[in-house]
């Protein structure tokens, strides 16, 4: 037996590599249905409408609050079940990232939105912008610069979270580490290289966001 | 079991937390930079890439090690049951955001305090305990919150590896009954209403410890 089996982790990386690729593209992919749910989840929570809102706030409150392993787990061995359908292990595993990250999406949007001042939305009313206009023109461009920080990070964490979705049985690079770990019984190396090709895509990830954010800031 | 596992590896991580926020101010170049490494790689590490490599990976290298250093014949995988390795691997991780923390909430007390503290003869032990850290505690209390309703739901986690908590009873219950949406929402219900009673509290806590500056 030999300590700290380099050639071994050497061997696999190719393997793993394929896997974090999966990763990165499955989280990219949520990332981007999760934003576009959290817009209309985030413009539901500020609705004149007594019941959108609240409705809108349940739905922030029950994904924020649930696991994303109760949420996966519940989606496709529960929920398939009563509506008798069997998902596709990467529908499943996408819906649930997508679902579960819309809910801090929308109160990032939130946020962003009510940052900008409502005196902005009345000169454009006073214009003659119509309110979809409004939105569109004038306060999503200004929403932007502050929403983009606090989306990198949601990516960061989902980057990790993507992890979870090997239980439905996507190939991505935690379920290839749990593969290639079993099979050569030599958990301590693959799962340290696992972490360091996460560490690699966090790490960088958290840095482009930091760089995007300085440059961002606006001179107030 | 759910409550046991994040309830104990918050206390643990936050008593790691503190001297790794400290060692993350530290003046020298080493212990500092040290600090960094372990606050970003356990902050870039999925939670479940650390529970198996704590659960399967900490025996496996344990049984190389420890022959080499004389010791033979123990077991170390009697000792790395799901519980244990559950509760280090969430402690490892928190340990990180939670050094953050701290560190954040100490450095928003302003240096005049810590200057007049001095000034008036206190140590630089004294001034950490009774003038700092009292204040900082105010700033700290909600992000911890946070942190504790995240450890509340990556406990789910441990199922995994066996661990009876909530998820892994729900999961038999299933094998049992065959009743899984049923179940795993039940189950969902009894974690919302876990992390939005801490959320909860964490909020009123919040506002009546709000400092007027």
């Amino acid at each position: 037996m030999e300590f700290f089996d380099v050639k071994l982790i050497w061997g696999q990386s190719g393997y793993l590599a394929v896997g974090a690729t999966y990763t990165l593209g499955l989280t990219f992919l949520s990332m981007f249905i999760g934003m576009a749910i959290g817009i209309i989840i985030s413009l539901g929570r500020m609705a004149k409408n007594f019941l959108v809102r609240a409705l809108a706030s349940a739905y922030v409150d029950v994904m924020r609050g649930i696991p994303l392993l109760v949420l996966i787990i519940w989606f496709y061995f529960g929920f398939s079940m009563l509506i008798d359908y069997e998902f596709s292990p990467l529908f499943a595993g996408v819906a649930c990232l997508s679902l579960k990250y819309s809910g801090y999406l929308a109160e990032t949007f939130r946020a962003g939105i009510q940052a900008i001042e409502i005196g902005q939305s009345e000169a454009a009313f006073s214009l003659g912008f119509s309110k979809i206009q409004n939105l569109r023109r004038i306060v999503l461009p200004q929403a932007l610069r502050i929403v983009i920080p606090p989306i990198g990070n949601s990516f960061v964490s989902m980057l990790q979270d993507s992890s979870m979705v090997m239980l439905v049985g996507i190939w991505e690079l935690m379920k290839r580490g749990n593969s290639v770990a079993n099979s050569t019984l030599k958990p301590f190396e693959i799962y340290t290289t696992v972490g360091i090709f996460y560490l690699i895509m966090t790490i960088s990830a958290s840095r482009i966001n930091r760089y995007l954010e300085g440059r961002l800031k606006l001179i107030r | 079991m759910t409550l046991k596992v994040s309830l104990l590896s918050m206390f643990l991580a936050m008593a790691i937390g503190l001297p790794l926020a400290f060692l993350r101010m530290s003046k020298h170049f080493v212990p500092r930079e040290a600090a960094v490494v372990y606050i970003e790689v356990s902050r870039g590490m999925p939670i479940l890439v650390i529970i198996f490599w704590v659960y399967w990976g900490f025996p496996e290298i344990a049984n190389q090690l420890l022959p080499l250093l004389g010791i033979k014949g123990v077991l170390v995988s009697k000792y790395m049951t799901g519980f244990v390795s559950g509760v280090i691997a969430l402690t490892l991780k928190y340990a990180g955001y939670l050094a953050e923390i701290f560190r954040a909430g100490i450095e928003a007390i302003k240096m005049g305090q810590t200057e007049a503290a001095y000034s008036l003869g206190f140590s630089k032990v004294q001034t950490m305990r009774r003038i700092v850290l009292p204040q900082a505690f105010r700033v700290i209390i909600p992000p911890t919150g946070n942190a504790f309703v995240g450890a509340l739901q990556d406990s789910a986690l441990v199922s995994i590896i066996g661990v009876n908590d909530l998820m892994r009873q729900a999961q038999l219950a299933v094998a049992d009954l065959y009743r899984p949406f049923e179940v795993f929402t039940a189950v969902a219900v009894l974690y919302l209403a876990m992390t939005i009673t801490t959320s909860k509290i964490n909020d009123y806590i919040e506002r009546k410890k709000m400092v007027i500056e």
